[in-house]
């Protein structure tokens, strides 16, 4: 909100001279409210000199009307009747303070979403609107000037995730001059897209794009790495938010490994199932993810490694000529300062084991699209030679089949995870560039190929790759017992069944948010859809802004995205979170809680129950010092305005400005 | 018991006599009538008496202006006004260093604990203090009803209210210096005694003491009216336990039931 320079008139030294303005809203609040009606009953109101409705208040001419009405008829407050505040608070309130007025001195009152949108009848909705104005106007003769509280703003991101879109988002927040600090919860950054073998539409090898990248980042001097760590307590707020970080055991000291790999090399241990690669390949219990890891220093894996469980083995300890390894190494808490927060906790994959017709999870050559990027990849387990997990076979015959728990809300998700059409043709295009004999088919309901190159790549699959497409749906995948995996489908085309004799079957499952991404938003205020993705402050107009200010969202754990989604979204986020850091302070809204230290008898209820850690003790001394009483009180900085204090405070010593006991009291009666 | 009550006239004589504190609240008794009496001098130990009919809860006084400046002092303690002091405690009324418990009840005279060590004596000697079975019975009994007749059993009951305020003189956790009753700007609860403003501060008192109550039923016995406030107090007591564990008055500094939260609470009723 813009400064305001100077107020005609301060609250309630002058009696009430309250401006009502009534929007029809087009047709959206007029079709069903009298707002003519509504207006000149608004009129009659104690304290009210001047009601008008207008067909669109939040226009120019809509706010011309108010800044005239101000300052001609010197008002003390304004009731805007029209959609939510949040939509046009803001507006209405800046057009107040252009005029002079102070803008906590103008109040909205929802005729809209609250009225007009939920009824039809017209006379019952006029007379609630008649009710919602009349308890407004009682509000705001009771209003107080407020004014904005100024905050230090801490120039440091906090991003948490090292995918591609954490990468990408504290690269630009780098160059523009921010500090960051990069979260990650795995050892290494990278995310999934280090696990690809190439990206569409171009087939570019996904690691050569993107390790410079994670170098980058890692040598950067803005940017702090923290990988093998977790967001363990948010507390703060937006410009100086303070967030205490888990760093797990790596029990390999950082400073001291140099990367040689004696250790894991040594290791005794070599069945470990790799994450990285998807289960397909192994590794040591002394590990990096994958050779070209960032940072390329390996961690104790605590769960299997025998030195920690049961305290036999020691080798990579002897092994190790700097003397690295620490098997008493223990988790640390460090508390990082923020002033934005950007969340890119990324996505995973739909556990399609619900699907008891594709297997249930049970077959071993039915894989995910991660499995078949490990396969595909020159750095998987087969070094990049296309095999089946069963028996080290080449398939000669490999069926993919998309929306595998997307676009099906009975067992699976009702969304489409949107990527995999076009992973799956990349996948079936790759699959015949290394077997030039094998067949790919390609079960699926609607290609969906949206964007820049992406029908042209699945046309080029189908086309010059020669990809079988078949659209309709698998309705069973079994295993024979000559080892071959029978997909019994239909092909809706031609309005037959079908069936194809597979060696491998790879699904396109849903993507879904991490697990305990869902924990994370709660820590830091951010809201979750029914799916578990972040939800964004407003789907077309905040896309990348958060209910929680300051808290911004990148990449796929707001929804399903492709890379160049992702990254378009973290540059956005990096674009918030510099625009928050141009301005050395911050101004924030003052609805803040205030304690009667008259009447406070430190039960110390509110500093409980404050969950900003707002409400402190104060000590009440007198002049020589000595100490009279001790009280709570509400840290300016920190308030939220949340109002929890209020309503724990048996004595009613805590009240909350803009939202005082008198305002809502005088609200109520106002209904009676 | 009489070799428990003089112990505890003795322990009593011994901290005034050394000045370990300054005041000892007690008992006396004369003929049926019990009195809360306040000793400053040895010699007047021998006063002190304590039976179960001392329903007075004497931690109801540490907040009391003419008490407050006296510390340190020494309470003889039921169990319920041991609970009731632990409450003090956390919620930061009572200092561990200025109130001492002469700590006594039906199984004997527990001696001179300081705050810290009440909890042991609660847990040991008394660890499930809950109310009398005829008064889980009544309750049962109203909790059965639908709620327009408790509805209606309630408001006939609060019409005989004077609004005297005996049950919040005598209860130790109302210590506000200002009861929200008595705020006027606005003015949330009618001070007439009669009708909707008697069920507002009924209720209301009722809702403050939730996960605070310890069942001393000092409220009740101050009532002139006799209302049973204790059926309120009991049922609140119960929510609070079966829904939340809470049991107030058995830890030094328990956080309080209302007002306090965590990370990991229930949530799943939100969405």
């Amino acid at each position: 909100m813009r400064r305001f320079p100077k107020y005609v008139n301060a609250g309630r030294a002058l009696m009430a001279r309250i401006g009502v303005f009534i929007c029809h809203c087009g047709e959206n609040i007029g079709r069903t409210v009298d707002c003519p009606a509504a207006a000149a009953e608004a009129a009659k109101l104690p304290g009210v000199v001047l009601s008008l409705d207008y067909k669109y208040m939040c226009s120019d001419p809509g706010q011309q009307m108010i800044n005239k009405a101000i300052a001609e008829k010197l008002l003390t407050g304004a009731v805007v009747a029209a959609c939510s505040p949040r939509m046009h608070e803001r507006t209405f309130r800046s057009a107040a303070a252009q005029a002079g007025l102070n803008p906590y001195l103008l109040e909205m009152a929802n005729v809209r979403e609250h009225c007009s949108w939920v009824h039809s009848e017209r006379a019952a909705a006029t007379a609630k609107a008649n009710d919602l104005i009349r308890v407004m106007v009682e509000k705001v003769r009771r209003n107080k000037a407020l004014f904005p509280i100024r905050v230090p703003v801490e120039p440091t991101a906090l991003v948490v995730g090292g995918g591609i879109a954490g990468i990408q988002a504290a690269l630009d927040i780098a160059a523009g001059g921010g500090k960051v600090v990069l979260v990650e919860r795995s050892p290494s950054i990278g995310g999934h897209m280090a696990r690809l073998s190439e990206t569409f539409p171009t087939l570019d090898c996904s690691q050569c794009i993107l390790t410079p990248r994670m170098v980058e980042a890692a040598s950067h001097p803005d940017i702090r790495l923290m990988t093998y760590s977790e967001v363990e307590a948010v507390e703060g707020f937006v410009g100086s938010f303070e967030v205490t970080v888990r760093r797990k055991a790596r029990y390999v000291d950082p400073e001291k490994c140099t990367g040689c790999g004696d250790c894991f090399n040594k290791c005794p241990l070599k069945k470990i199932p790799s994450e990285f690669d998807a289960g397909l390949g192994s590794r040591r219990a002394i590990y990096v993810p994958f050779p070209q890891a960032v940072p390329n220093k390996p961690v104790i894996d605590a769960a299997n490694c025998t030195m920690l469980t049961k305290g036999k083995c020691g080798l990579c300890a002897k092994v190790c000529a700097r003397g690295a390894i620490d098997y008493k190494d223990q988790d640390r808490l460090e508390k990082v300062k923020a002033g934005a927060v950007v969340l890119a906790a990324g996505f995973e994959l739909w556990d399609h084991s619900a699907y008891g017709e594709y297997g249930g999870g049970r077959l071993k050559d039915v894989i995910d699209g991660f499995a078949f990027e490990r396969l595909a990849s020159a750095s998987g387990p087969t070094g990049g030679e296309i095999r089946r997990p069963s028996d080290g076979s080449e398939p000669k015959t490999v069926v993919f089949i998309q929306c595998c728990g997307s676009r099906d809300d009975k067992k699976g998700k009702g969304y489409c995870s949107k990527i995999c059409c076009m992973y799956t043709a990349k996948h079936a295009m790759l699959y015949r560039h290394k077997v030039h004999d094998g067949r790919a088919v390609v079960f699926y309901m609607d290609v969906r190929a949206a964007g820049k190159g992406y029908e042209e790549f699945v046309r080029r699959a189908i086309e010059a790759d020669g990809a079988e497409y078949v659209r309709g749906r698998v309705s069973r995948v079994y295993r024979r017992r000559d080892g071959k995996l029978v997909v019994k489908g239909a092909d809706t085309l031609v309005g037959r069944p079908m069936t194809v004799e597979a060696d491998l079957v790879v699904l396109a499952d849903a993507m879904v948010p991490r697990r305990g991404a869902e924990k994370l938003a709660q820590l830091f205020g951010v809201g979750c859809d029914t799916d578990g993705f972040y939800s964004e402050a407003h789907p077309k107009l905040r896309p990348v802004e958060t209910a929680a200010a300051g808290v911004f969202l990148a990449g796929a754990c707001q929804a399903p995205k492709d890379i160049p989604d992702s990254v378009a979204q973290a540059s956005a986020a990096a674009a918030k979170a510099l625009g928050l850091f141009a301005k050395p302070e911050l101004e924030r809204e003052p609805v803040i809680a205030r304690v009667n230290k008259n009447l406070c008898v430190h039960c110390r209820a509110c500093i409980n129950a404050c969950p900003y850690g707002a409400a402190k003790d104060f000590e009440i001394k007198d002049r020589a010092g000595k100490l009279l009483r001790v009280v709570a009180e509400v840290n300016e900085g920190l308030c939220q305005g949340c109002g929890t204090c209020a309503a724990v405070c048996r004595s009613n010593s805590v009240d909350l400005d803009g939202f005082s006991d008198e305002q809502v009291c005088a609200q109520i009666a106002a209904l009676e | 018991m009489s070799g428990a009550i003089g112990a505890m006239r003795a322990d009593a004589a011994k901290l005034l006599s050394e000045g370990a504190v300054k005041l000892v609240l007690g008992y006396c008794v004369r003929g049926n009538e019990r009195y809360p009496c306040f000793i400053s001098e040895a010699a007047q130990a021998e006063a002190l008496d304590f039976d179960q009919s001392c329903r007075q809860n004497l931690a109801a006084y540490l907040r009391k202006p003419e008490v407050r400046g006296r510390a340190p002092l020494a309470v003889v303690s039921s169990p319920a006004v041991c609970r009731s002091l632990l409450v003090l405690s956390s919620e930061s009324q009572i200092r561990e260093n200025e109130v001492r418990a002469l700590a006594i009840g039906p199984k004997g005279y527990g001696g001179i604990l300081g705050l810290g060590a009440l909890g042991a004596w609660l847990k040991a000697d008394y660890p499930d203090l809950v109310p009398e079975q005829a008064l889980l019975d009544r309750v049962a009994e109203l909790s059965a009803k639908t709620a327009q007749e408790r509805a209606k059993f309630w408001m006939k009951e609060f019409e005989k209210c004077t609004r005297c305020y005996a049950c919040r003189a005598a209860c130790p956790g109302c210590y506000c210096e200002r009861c929200i009753v008595e705020k006027n700007m606005p003015q949330w609860i009618s001070s007439a005694a009669a009708g909707h403003g008697n069920y507002a501060w009924e209720v209301i008192r009722a809702f403050h003491q939730a996960g605070r109550c310890t069942g001393c039923g000092a409220c009740e016995a101050a009532c002139p009216q006799g209302l049973p406030l204790m059926l309120l107090n009991a049922r609140l007591s119960q929510d609070a336990f079966e829904e939340f564990g809470s049991r107030p008055g058995y830890e030094l500094e328990a956080k309080p039931l209302i007002g306090s939260w965590s990370a990991e609470d229930d949530g799943s009723f939100i969405r």
